[in-house]
């Protein structure tokens, strides 16, 4: 099954380049929109998940609550003024022209890999050290902003971290993950009872 | 896709899901109902039947969901039958999870520390949700109800979009005890009985992912309309 990606863009470096970083991974189906209207009708017609690059300033507002109502619809905006973030509320990434390709490709796949879409097996794949350090904070109650500052790596990075890391073991709650690690011997569990982790 | 309608034998709906069991006592429906049709059970038991059949057509398939149309329907209806499904669980569902976990506690061998995990996760599960289901109750439930009489309190500064920002995910829990069980925990337990746990815990997991869609997507967007409304 192919991952439909719509890019709604002029500037010619930011849609080619967007396109080409897309490309790499074949499943990813590119198709580039003149207009946000364009997509309106999309949006209208067919019922299949998309993911959508846009510029911020690419929707009015209530335009944007409608496509967001719709859960199949992923929007990423593009911004040149802002650096990459998640808003929490609307759950729309944003991404800027520093962010990096596997990053991109990530924001794709994770909204293509949840529920009904193209369902990734679980690697089962053993964690990198980094990954056990990062779980390791997770679990002892740090939130992703602690760890970003105690590791100095950006909060995007930690939230990469944290998405393999449910991706390899197939657990997504902080409690879940703290069990986990309790039994992996990530956090050793001498000076401290699993009651007062979990 | 299969799509219910009100000429449908009620009996047809549950030999073709069983799940939807509990979904129609939710409605006040009892069993014994002989060939009667949906929209006879319906006129019998004085409910609506369009919601009766969104709601049913809306759990029996995850790729149909009818947004319009349940929106259609009463905000009091809806919270009627949400109400109903926490009954359900708090009621139901999560006393018989905790006796088959301590069932199968209690009948493992050595090695039983893991398992010991599983409980306390489960705890404090149990307890978030109890929590959850306690703050829409109290708190977002009542509010839908004044605004709905008429009673937009201006005083108090809650709105369902507060609801709506602050709605956790009470899913992912589920997912985790079934994939802690069956990938990572040893298995020193009774395999009869961690089946029995498992099976409850994935018929729970549908039932919940239902129920948290027909609040955010359904209820939610119902409320905002009418408080829109209610301030020009
Ligand atoms: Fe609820
Ligand atoms: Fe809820």
């Amino acid at each position: 099954m192919s991952c439909r990606i719509f890019i709604i863009q002029n500037e010619d470096i930011i849609r080619e380049g967007l396109a080409a970083i897309l490309k790499r991974n074949p499943l990813n189906e590119v198709v580039i929109l003149d207009s946000a209207d364009q997509l309106m009708k999309h949006v209208k017609e067919r019922s299949e998940k998309r993911v959508v690059f846009c510029p911020d300033d690419c929707f009015r507002h209530s335009a944007i609550e409608e496509i967001n109502k719709n859960r199949k619809i992923k929007l990423v905006f593009v911004s040149v003024r802002d650096n990459g973030f998640i808003d929490k509320n609307s759950g729309i990434s944003t991404i800027s022209i520093e962010t990096g390709s596997r990053e991109i490709l990530e924001i794709v796949n994770s909204h293509f890999d949840d529920g009904e879409g193209v369902k990734k097996e679980l690697t089962g794949e053993e964690l990198t050290k980094r990954e056990k350090e990062i779980l390791r904070f997770v679990a002892s109650g740090f939130s992703n902003k602690q760890i970003a500052d105690k590791l100095y790596i950006s909060i995007h990075t930690v939230i990469t971290h944290r998405k393999n890391i449910t991706e390899k073991t197939g657990i997504k709650s902080v409690s879940g993950l703290t069990v986990y690690a309790i039994l992996k011997g990530i956090i050793d569990t001498e000076n401290i009872s699993p009651a007062e982790l979990i | 896709m299969q799509i219910f309608t009100e000429k449908d034998k009620m009996v047809a709906l549950i030999k073709a899901n069983y799940h939807l069991l509990p979904v129609i006592n939710r409605f006040g429906i009892k069993l014994g109902f002989g060939d009667k049709t949906v929209e006879q059970i319906c006129i019998e038991n004085g409910i609506d039947k369009s919601f009766f059949l969104a709601i049913v057509n809306a759990f029996h398939n995850e790729d149909y969901f009818p947004e319009q149309e349940l929106l259609s329907f009463s905000p009091l209806l809806i919270l009627d039958y949400l109400k109903q499904t926490h009954k359900y669980y708090t009621e139901y569902i999560l006393p018989k999870l905790e006796s088959q976990l301590t069932n199968m506690l209690s009948n493992s061998g050595p090695g039983k520390e893991e398992i010991g995990l599983i409980e306390l996760f489960y705890k404090k599960y149990e307890k978030e949700l109890l929590q959850h289901i306690r703050d829409e109750e109290n708190v977002v439930f009542p509010y839908v109800v004044n605004l709905i009489n008429n009673n937009l309190n201006e005083k108090r500064d809650f709105r369902i979009i507060d609801f709506k920002n602050e709605h956790t995910n009470v899913e992912n829990q589920i997912n985790d005890l079934r994939n802690l069980l069956l990938m990572y925990i040893s298995p020193v337990y009774d395999q009869d009985l961690c089946n029995e746990f498992l099976i409850t815990l994935s018929r729970f997991e549908k039932d919940i992912m239902d129920h948290a869609r027909i609040e955010d997507v359904i209820l939610v967007p119902r409320v905002m309309a009418i408080e829109k409304e209610m301030r020009g």
